[in-house]
C-alpha cells in the first residue's frame, strides 16, 4: 500500500459517517454585497459559510474573520484527522533528525544496491512529508472556519517562500506551515520576519546554513531585503547585503542532535531553539552597519536588531500592506487605500489584523468586491468548497495535483519570490484552457476526492450546482450571455461545467 | 504587421480551429517557406556562464578552486579559441553545430541595470525598455516585435504568459508536451459565446481554444508520422522536440524557458546534469524542425546576469553581472566568439566580483532583428526605445 493510501484510508475511514450524513445547512438568498464580501473573504462563498454569516450578521461575522477563536474551527471530524498526522503526533526535529541519519548512512554506502535499499525510507518520509503538509493545509482551506487566517496563511507562505521540494524540506514545511506562519498570520509582522528567518526550512532553503566568516554565502541576506521586507530599489545597496550577510553569519541548523537541548543562549555566546543552531564561532565578529545604523557586535542578538531596522523602514510598511492589498482588493490597490493601510501599519508596529480592519472597511474594498482574477489556488479552492460544501472529500491528493497541472503547486514554487499576485500571470490562453478541463473534472464529479482504499471506487457523482447556485440566489445575478450558454446544458455535468467555466466563476 | 491584418490572421487561426477536424487545421496554418522563425530561449535563475564557456588563463584556475575545468584533456573543457572552451558535457550535442558554423557565443552580455536580483532583472530583460525612466510594464520586447512584423504568429512555450510577450498582440501559451488535448467543437462555442462580452478575458479564451487545436493537430501528425510512436526523450527533451515540431507549422516567433540554474551551493554535478540537458534539448529541436526550416530559424539562448566569477565557501556562485548568450541556427553564422571582450584578469571584473556588461542585451537583440528582419531604424526604435543596434554579423 503506497503512503498516499495510507493517509487516504485513515481520512476516508474517520470522515466516512461524517460524510454521509453531513448536510449543508438551510441558508436564505443573500445579497450580492454579503455574497462578495464572504467569497473576498474566504476561499470560496458556501453554503455552510453564508449561513453562518446569516447567524453572526455581518459586522460580527467579519469581527470573528478578524480576530479567530482559538478553538472549535474546524468540524470535529477534521480535526480529528490533523491531530492523527505524523506531524501533529511527532515533533519535526525528532522525525527530520532520524530521517537525516538514515540519509547519511544512505550516502556513505558503497555498495549501489545496498545504498538504494537504505535510501529508500528517506523518499518515503518526504513523500509522506509532502502528501501531509498538503492535506492538512487544503483541509483547513476547504472545511475551517477560520478563512481570512488560512488565506492569510498562503499569502505569508507565498511571501516568505520555501520550496517544499527541495530535500530535507517536505520534512520542514509542515512545521514551517503550523508554528512559524499560522500562529502569527493575524499577529505582528516583524514577528513573521523573525520566525520565519529563524525556521530550518528557510535557513536551509536559501542557504544560510552554510552562511559563515570566511565562507560568506549572501543569498538570504539579499531576500530578506529585496523579498521579505523593504523591496528592489528601495534604497539599499550591496554593501547592505553584504553587511546582512555578516549579521545572518552562524546562524544555521543541526540535523544530527535529537533530543535537542532545552532553547536559550548557552556557551560562548551560543543560542538554541530546537533545531535552530547560532555558532558564535561560525559567525563574523566586530560591528556592522545596516542601512547607515550600526550594529554593535554581540554575536547572536545581532540578528534581532537588523530585523527591526528592517521592519521599522517606511519602504516595507509600504510595501507589505500594497501587497495584501494587491491579494485582497485590486491588482492596482487605489493609492489612497495603501496610504491608509500604511499609517495603520507604521502606526500599530505592523499590527497586520489592524492593517485588513482599515483596508476591509474602506470604500475601495467595497467597490472592488466580485472584480479580482482568482488565481488557481482560489480558483479550485472555491470550486471544490461550493460543489462539495457538506460532503467530505477524503483524499486531497487529486486537488493538489489540479493545482500543479494549473502552475500553481500548493507549496511548490521554486524560486524565493513566490508566487505572482496578478492576474495577467494567471489568465493567459493555455492558463484558461487548463482551468476549462479542470471545471468539468470538477463538474463530472472528481471521483479520485473521496476515494477510500479498501472499498469499491464510488461513481463519480456530478454536484448538484444548479440547485446551490438558485438557492444562494446567484444565478440571477449572472450575465446574459452566461445564462443564455447555461440554458444549453442538457446535463447536470455539463452545467457544472459551464458554470465553473464562466466569467463569473473566475472572479472573486 | 498593422494590427488590422494581424487581426485578419487571428479571425483565420480561430475559425480554422472552430471547424473541428484537426489534420486541415494544420496544414491551413503551415507559414510558407522561407519565413523567418525565432525562438528566444530564457535561462531563469542566472546560469554560471563561465561553466558553459570555460575561459582560459591561470586568473580563472585561482578563482575557482574546486569548479574550474581543465583545458583539453578527458574531462576538460574543449577548446574553441585561444580564450575560451566548451564544457565537456555539452561536447557530443552542440560540438557538431559549433563545428558547422550553426553556433556562436556572446560573453559579456546582459544588461547595465545591477540590482542583482533575478526577478527584478529578468523583468528588466523581459520588457526591454531603457533603464533609469519609469517602468512601462505594459508590453514585453516580443510582443512589440510582434506588433512590428508581418506573416509571424508568436506563441509561448510556458506554462503563463511571459511579460516578454505580455502587450496588445494576442500571444497564445501552450507547452507542447502529450498533455495537449482537443476541446470538442461544442464546448469551444460554448466558451466563445459566454466570453463574447468579456472585455478582459475573451480574447485569451480564442486564442487558447484555436492554440490548443494547432498544438494537438501538429503532435498528432508527428505521431503518425514516426508510426504511431511518442515524441521521443524526457522533460525538457520532448518540450523542446514537441516545439521543434509546433514551429515547422504555423508559430514562429516563439519563447521558452527553463528554470533552475541558481547555483549556490555545490553545483558542479548538478549544472552539467541540466547543461547536458539542454545541449541534448537544443539538437532535438533542430532534428524536429527538419533541416530546411532549420536553415530559417535562429535561436538566442539568455539568462538574467551571469555568476561571481569566483566561487563561493559552498563550491557554488553567488549572483554576477555580465552572463553569456548563445545564438544557434542554420543560417546563423557561428563557430565563432562575438561581441566586445575583455581578457579576463582580476582588474577586468565588474566591483572584483563579477563580468563586466560589454554586450548589451537590447543591443544584441537590436542587431539580430535588424538581419533576420530587414527592420528599418524607425522599426527597431519602437522594439527597443533609444537602444543602438549591435551587427555582430551573424545572420
Amino acid at each position: 500500500m503506497t503512503l498516499r493510501n495510507l493517509i487516504a484510508t485513515f481520512v476516508g475511514l474517520t470522515l466516512l459517517a461524517w460524510s454521509q450524513t453531513h448536510a449543508a445547512p438551510p441558508v436564505r438568498p443573500v445579497a450580492a454585497a454579503d455574497y462578495q464580501l464572504v467569497d473576498r473573504l474566504t476561499w470560496g462563498a458556501n453554503a455552510s459559510e453564508l449561513a453562518r454569516f446569516q447567524q453572526l450578521g455581518r459586522a460580527a461575522w467579519i469581527e470573528a474573520q478578524l480576530r479567530p477563536a482559538t478553538a472549535a474551527a474546524l468540524p470535529p471530524a477534521v480535526a480529528a484527522v490533523l491531530d492523527a498526522m505524523a506531524g501533529a503526533a511527532e515533533p519535526m526535529g525528532k522525525r527530520a533528525t532520524e530521517m537525516e541519519a538514515v540519509r547519511y548512512g544512505a550516502v556513505h554506502t558503497s555498495d549501489l544496491e545496498e545504498q538504494r535499499r537504505k535510501y529508500a525510507p528517506y523518499q518515503m518520509a518526504l513523500r509522506a512529508g509532502t502528501i501531509e503538509v498538503q492535506a492538512r493545509t487544503s483541509l483547513r482551506d476547504l472545511y475551517s472556519q477560520d478563512q481570512l487566517r488560512e488565506q492569510m496563511t498562503w499569502f505569508w507562505f507565498n511571501h516568505f517562500n520555501v520550496r517544499l521540494g527541495m530535500p530535507p524540506l517536505p520534512l520542514l514545511v509542515g512545521d514551517y506551515v503550523e508554528t512559524a506562519i499560522r500562529p502569527r498570520a493575524l499577529g505582528r509582522f516583524c514577528d513573521l520576519v523573525d520566525a520565519t528567518l529563524r525556521h530550518p526550512a528557510m535557513l536551509i532553503y536559501l542557504n544560510n546554513a552554510s552562511n559563515m566568516a570566511g565562507r560568506i554565502n549572501e543569498n538570504h541576506a539579499r531576500e530578506l531585503l529585496e523579498l521579505h521586507t523593504m523591496g528592489i530599489g528601495s534604497g539599499y545597496s550591496q554593501t547592505d547585503v553584504q553587511e546582512l550577510a555578516k549579521v545572518l553569519t552562524g546562524a544555521a541548523v543541526d540535523l544530527k542532535t535529537w533530543p535537542v537541548p532545552d532553547p536559550g543562549p548557552g556557551a560562548g555566546g551560543s543560542f538554541r531553539d530546537g533545531l535552530f543552531v547560532f555558532d558564535p564561532a561560525r559567525h563574523v565578529g566586530g560591528g556592522k552597519t545596516l542601512l547607515g545604523a550600526p550594529i554593535t557586535a554581540r554575536g547572536y542578538g545581532e540578528i534581532s536588531e537588523a530585523t527591526a531596522i528592517l521592519c521599522r523602514q517606511p519602504a516595507t510598511a509600504r510595501r507589505i500592506v500594497t501587497k495584501i492589498a494587491r491579494f485582497l482588493v485590486a491588482d492596482a490597490p487605489p493609492p489612497a487605500l495603501v496610504d491608509q493601510m500604511t499609517a495603520t501599519f507604521v502606526k500599530t508596529d505592523g499590527d497586520i489584523t489592524a492593517v485588513l480592519r482599515t483596508m476591509i472597511g474602506s470604500p475601495e474594498f467595497e467597490a472592488s468586491l466580485g472584480t479580482l482574477f482568482k488565481d488557481p489556488q482560489h480558483y479550485v479552492t472555491s470550486a471544490l468548497r461550493l460543489a462539495f460544501d457538506g460532503r467530505m472529500v477524503s483524499d486531497t491528493v487529486w486537488m493538489a495535483r489540479q493545482l500543479a497541472i494549473l502552475g500553481q503547486p500548493l507549496y511548490g514554487r521554486g524560486t524565493p519570490d513566490g508566487y505572482p499576485l496578478d492576474a495577467l500571470e494567471w489568465s493567459s490562453s493555455g492558463q484558461l484552457g487548463d482551468r476549462f478541463k479542470v471545471a468539468d473534472a470538477i463538474g463530472r464529479g472528481a471521483q479520485w476526492l473521496f476515494v477510500v482504499p479498501g472499498q469499491p471506487p464510488a461513481p463519480a457523482i456530478p454536484p448538484e450546482l444548479q440547485a446551490v447556485v438558485a438557492r444562494l440566489g446567484l444565478d440571477a445575478r449572472l450575465a446574459p450571455e452566461t445564462r443564455a450558454v447555461l440554458a444549453e446544458a442538457r446535463t447536470p455535468r455539463e452545467w457544472n461545467m459551464l458554470f465553473l467555466s464562466s466569467p463569473e466563476f473566475m472572479r472573486r | 504587421m498593422t494590427g488590422e491584418d494581424f487581426a485578419l490572421d487571428r479571425r483565420m487561426l480561430l475559425a480554422a480551429a472552430l471547424a473541428g477536424p484537426m489534420a486541415p487545421v494544420a496544414r491551413v496554418l503551415t507559414a510558407p517557406p522561407g519565413t523567418p522563425r525565432l525562438l528566444v530561449l530564457f535561462l531563469r535563475g542566472a546560469y554560471d556562464s563561465a561553466s558553459v564557456l570555460v575561459p582560459n588563463g591561470s586568473f580563472y584556475a585561482e578563482a575557482r578552486p574546486t569548479l574550474a575545468m581543465a583545458r583539453g584533456g578527458p574531462g576538460g573543457a574543449v577548446p574553441l579559441d585561444g580564450d575560451w572552451g566548451l564544457n565537456p558535457v555539452l561536447a557530443p550535442s552542440l560540438l557538431p553545430f559549433w563545428e558547422r558554423g550553426e553556433l556562436a557565443f556572446i560573453p559579456f552580455a546582459g544588461t547595465p541595470h545591477m540590482s542583482r536580483s533575478h526577478f527584478e532583472t529578468q523583468d528588466i530583460i523581459e520588457f526591454g525598455q531603457p533603464l533609469g525612466r519609469d517602468r512601462d510594464t505594459r508590453t514585453g520586447f516580443l510582443n512589440r516585435l510582434a506588433a512590428e512584423l508581418s506573416g509571424n504568429s508568436p506563441m509561448a512555450f510556458t506554462n503563463r504568459l511571459p511579460l516578454v510577450f505580455r502587450g496588445p498582440v494576442p500571444v497564445p501559451n501552450v507547452v507542447p508536451s502529450a498533455g495537449a488535448t482537443l476541446i470538442n467543437p461544442r464546448r469551444n462555442s460554448q466558451l466563445t459565446r459566454m466570453y463574447a462580452g468579456d472585455k478582459t478575458l475573451g480574447t485569451q479564451v480564442n486564442e487558447g481554444i484555436a492554440a490548443q487545436q494547432l498544438v494537438s493537430a501538429a503532435l498528432a501528425e508527428e505521431m503518425v508520422m514516426a508510426g504511431g510512436g511518442a515524441i521521443t526523450g524526457i522533460g525538457v527533451e520532448k518540450t523542446t522536440r514537441g516545439m521543434g515540431t509546433v514551429m515547422r507549422g504555423a508559430p514562429s516567433l516563439c519563447f521558452a524557458d527553463v528554470g533552475g540554474w541558481d547555483t549556490h551551493v555545490n553545483q558542479r554535478g548538478a549544472l552539467d546534469f541540466r547543461l547536458g540537458v539542454l545541449g541534448r534539448g537544443l539538437a532535438g529541436f533542430a532534428e524536429a524542425l527538419g533541416p530546411a526550416v532549420w536553415q530559417d530559424t535562429t535561436v538566442v539562448v539568455i539568462s538574467e546576469f551571469g555568476r561571481t566569477f569566483r566561487e563561493n565557501g559552498a563550491a557554488g556562485t553567488d549572483h554576477g553581472h555580465g552572463t553569456t548568450f548563445w545564438v544557434m541556427g542554420g543560417g546563423v553564422k557561428g563557430g565563432r566568439i562575438v561581441g566586445s571582450q575583455v581578457k579576463l584578469t582580476r582588474a577586468a571584473l565588474n566591483q572584483d566580483r563579477d563580468l563586466p556588461v560589454l554586450n548589451e542585451v537590447r543591443s544584441i537583440f537590436g542587431g539580430l532583428f535588424k538581419r533576420k528582419y530587414g527592420l528599418d531604424a524607425e522599426r527597431l526604435e519602437r522594439v527597443f526605445p533609444g537602444a543602438q543596434p549591435l551587427d555582430l554579423g551573424l545572420l
